[in-house]
């Protein structure tokens, strides 16, 4: 038995996760899974349709560019060329990548070093801190503050954000509009994130998967438009998010080719090239939406209209059963306060933050799952965060209905 | 300007890369590229059918498991089983991965220490030298060596491969069938590897993706089977080989829970899921010639079958311009020594190949430097024109 052989260190510690412990459980079909976040929607079919159709295309089942499918990096090009208000070289200044998770990892690899620190803004994507982990990097927490109730009044405090840059920090991730909390990052807050990196020299990784689901009354803005912050920042995008597919498992890095070359050199060296169909089918989802920007049938804002709807009705649900909902201004999540319930737990017993009690007092209890929030900030601002669970309202109203219908039953 | 940021230590000197300076030469629809290795050959219509149907329903659109969708590791354990005569856990002893190289890249950062020796035989499929020195180890090589021209001829010194083993060595990895000389490794030289992974305690990294293309007379020996071997071998496997789909990048690594979980545990921090409705037509792919294993209509003989003919094919074109084919066992490559041309301007003649020392390390160049790498899985007409290209040029 090879019993000497365990795990190499840069995994020390990485096998928790909370989506291996929450979605088996939701895995049940009499619960109402709100918690991971996929639609339940179907996507728009031209973009199922294009790969019906690149299929049947020989060689597009077989190996395609290894940087990214050469239709898919064009259309990515026209695109944000449009969106940035630059030329984007389609060859050097994109990556195609396995989701946006892959273009994180790809980033990590590429450009953070061993010793290195990361700042990251909490609540977070809860695989930043693994991968910064894992890049033998340390990951720097800086909680997002509370003033009052909508995502609009969480804000960082710009001296605590300041102490947190040295001359070790490597970059900070940002996540605009972020999950899990929906806020959107002014174009003020962007700003005083710029300045700290400029006069930081460091890097700015801006994972901006939700970009085009935004709100009435709200603008994405990208940080890598901001003057001085297109040669030190990479922007991750993400078909599964925009197009409804997160199954598909593509997205992309677009930043400078001094930069992006070496998330390059990390995919040659670890996957070599994403699956070519899939690709070809998002290249033409692209071009036909390229062709309607600015118009009420293109699928980048025709989606946000479509969820803006379902997000003011999960809101009035969970207010009418007790909950304080938190208004996402971007995104497909919401948080909600779950104090007001005053639901004791104590039965519970684990050693475990209150919301993850909670959720799985729901789950079981309710047949309505969800994510504690807690899985998204680190250990010392569990107590901040620990009343909140976070709600998908990216959901069909049948799926809509059924949660109706628990909330009531939980009142009861 | 922020020109203090640099790439990180663990990529230095990673940059170059074999297919990215031949590809998009080959790019050219005017020449014929018998290079990199990819079908030109259609794949089966039901697994394209099977693709078709699952992007069809909506949640086969969405994310699935992590380590693998459901129905894929239970086909995956259906085969695999019946191939290694045990049973294997779908949920533990299985990870899905993209392709066969994510395969090795969740082996190599799961398992391989900063410091670790691996060795590697040459020639060896050229992205395991870059992954091992991504993970802060030493590759250590050693070359198969010939007797004479064809693929069984390559072998190992047994004691030159004893003497590659020491305390600090993590892993043997090796290839079989062989990219890119097609060798398929016997029972006895697995054994020999066998003994000194049992001996050292080292891990075995088994790359098989091509374990289905086994030409008449020779026989795919998984070195898992062998004794004492499983505890301590990762074996992988890839759906892009198997079924003719090299662009849908999926693969699969099979071995104990003990070592798998680590391989897990990279997937779930760094890419978390494979593309789900390419994992179900996979399954259904599986299934399907799961049920005519050991039947000719079984694709997994019956493309070894086509492909046979096809390198026979393709060695009587190479003799008759001049070369030296090493005719392998398995595999869609081929090897052709070159040296009895006076001059091989590859490019220029419109025809494309891979030098075969991108698979060597340094020392072993000289050794290497005759031989070029053709790959056969290509249509008549491709082999036509290769034909074509080939008898001109032994008039030039």
């Amino acid at each position: 038995m090879a019993s000497r052989h365990t795990h190499s260190k840069r995994i020390e510690g990485l096998d928790k996760n909370v989506w291996v412990a929450f979605t088996s459980v939701a895995a049940d079909p009499t619960i109402v899974n709100l918690g991971q976040g996929f639609p339940d929607i179907p996507p728009p079919s031209y973009v199922k349709e294009a790969l019906v159709k690149a299929t049947s295309v020989d060689k597009l089942n077989q190996y395609t560019r290894g940087f990214g499918h050469p239709s898919l990096v064009k259309a990515l090009s026209q695109v944000y060329g449009k969106v940035y208000g630059r030329t984007i070289d389609p060859f050097k200044e994109i990556l195609v990548t396995v989701g946006g998770y892959g273009s994180l990892f790809s980033t990590m690899q590429g450009l953070v070093e061993v010793g290195d620190e990361v700042i990251i803004v909490e609540p977070f994507f809860d695989c930043y801190v693994p991968m910064v982990r894992m890049a033998g990097a340390t990951p720097v927490l800086i909680p997002l503050r509370l003033k009052t109730g909508t995502s609009a009044d969480w804000y960082l405090d710009p001296e605590e954000l300041s102490s947190k840059f040295n001359s070790k920090t490597k970059a900070i991730i940002i996540n605009t509009p972020n999950n899990p909390i929906g806020k959107i990052f002014t174009r003020d807050e962007l700003q005083m994130i710029a300045d700290l990196c400029i006069k930081h020299d460091t890097l700015c990784f801006s994972d901006e998967v939700y970009e085009w689901l935004i709100y009435r009354g709200h603008q994405h803005i990208k940080i890598a438009t901001l003057p001085g912050m297109w040669d030190r920042t990479i922007t991750i995008g993400s078909a599964g998010k925009t197009f409804s597919v997160t199954g598909w498992k593509l997205g992309w890095s677009i930043g400078p080719e001094h930069l992006v070359k070496h998330l390059q050199t990390v995919m040659q060296n670890t996957l070599y090239t994403c699956p070519t169909p899939l690709q070809e089918a998002v290249a033409q989802g692209l071009m036909r939406n390229y062709e309607l920007m600015g118009q009420p049938e293109c699928y980048f804002s025709s989606l946000a209209e479509e969820l803006e709807v379902k997000r003011d009705r999960m809101a009035s649900i969970l207010q009418e059963a007790g909950m304080s909902p938190v208004i996402p201004e971007g995104g497909y999540f919401m948080l909600v306060d779950v104090t007001s319930l005053n639901q004791d737990l104590s039965h519970m017993g684990e050693d475990e933050a209150y919301d993850y009690k909670f959720v799985k007092w729901m789950i079981k209890e309710k047949k309505l799952a969800a994510i504690p929030v807690t899985a998204f900030v680190g250990d010392e601002s569990k107590k901040e965060f620990e009343k909140y669970i976070r709600l998908c309202f990216i959901k069909q109203d049948s799926t809509l209905d059924a949660a109706e219908t628990r909330k009531k039953n939980k009142k009861s």
